[in-house]
């Protein structure tokens, strides 16, 4: 891999991280309004239907669809290059 | 860098590129795309890097190491993929999509750049030398004023 294949794994990677930092700041809101929730339910219904189940439950989803995004779904883009970098540190090893 | 390919389109235009090159590394078929598209539009190498990858895989160009740089040719199944106008990358609208893919500036954002790339914005400065700032900028506030009309009444 030359100067600019390098150039390009260093943008690929720098995405991959904002990718991940973006799903923890979803994460981190989607706790932080559960939890609010939670206590709103435990001061106004004294026990009634957890209602707060619904919101987060439906908003899990859309929070465990983003962590699959950033960490396990990969672009066409991004395997072509590990792939490249896997056989260059085999060239190397 | 902006997105101004649809799906595939930036394969087929770096294909063109390698093949009117002839040969030529990552920086150079860069650079060359940057000039043709224009409007101050930026590539990234995170993205050309691994189309020339995929293009290389799909047989359609070669690469060989040259003093510590990877050069790309087109190979006779390249060549061929090209051939033809109809599968010449349309550069006239990709510019189209770059240029308005630029952000429009304001006024104000120009100003501000103006205050911002001044070196002696912070200098303290004397009566008379306010007078004359003033009127110096009275005259520019008039200039501007009349490039707005003008906008105005051409379009």
């Amino acid at each position: 891999m030359d100067e600019f294949g390098k150039l390009a794994l260093r943008e690929r990677q720098a995405l991959r991280i904002a990718r991940r930092q973006r799903f923890w700041l979803h994460f981190v809101v989607w706790a932080a309004l559960s939890a609010f929730l939670v206590i709103i339910w435990a001061l106004t219904s004294h026990g009634g239907f957890p209602w707060f189940i619904i919101p987060i439950c439906a908003w899990g989803v859309i929070v465990a669809a983003h962590a699959a995004y950033a960490y396990l779904l990969k672009d066409p883009e991004e395997i072509l290059m590990e792939r490249e970098k896997q056989i260059e540190e085999e060239k190397q090893a | 860098m902006t997105r101004i390919f649809n799906r595939g389109e930036l394969k087929q235009v770096l294909l063109a590129i390698v093949a009117s090159l002839g040969e030529g590394h990552g920086y150079a078929i860069m650079q060359e795309l940057q000039l043709r598209v224009g409007h101050d539009w930026r590539p990234s190498p995170g993205a050309i890097y691994p189309a020339l990858l995929a293009l290389e895989e799909s047989g359609l160009i070669e690469s060989a190491e040259k003093d510590g740089l990877r050069t790309y040719r087109p190979t006779e199944q390249g060549r061929k993929a090209l051939g033809g106008e109809a599968a010449a990358p349309a550069w006239q609208t990709l510019a189209k999509r770059a240029g308005a893919s630029k952000p429009r500036l304001t006024l104000g954002r120009l100003l501000e750049r103006f205050e911002e790339q001044l070196p002696a914005r912070r200098q303290l400065v004397s009566d008379e030398q306010a007078a004359a700032i003033e009127l110096t900028l009275d005259e520019a506030g008039e200039h501007i004023n009349a490039i707005l009309e003008q906008g105005e009444e051409d379009g």
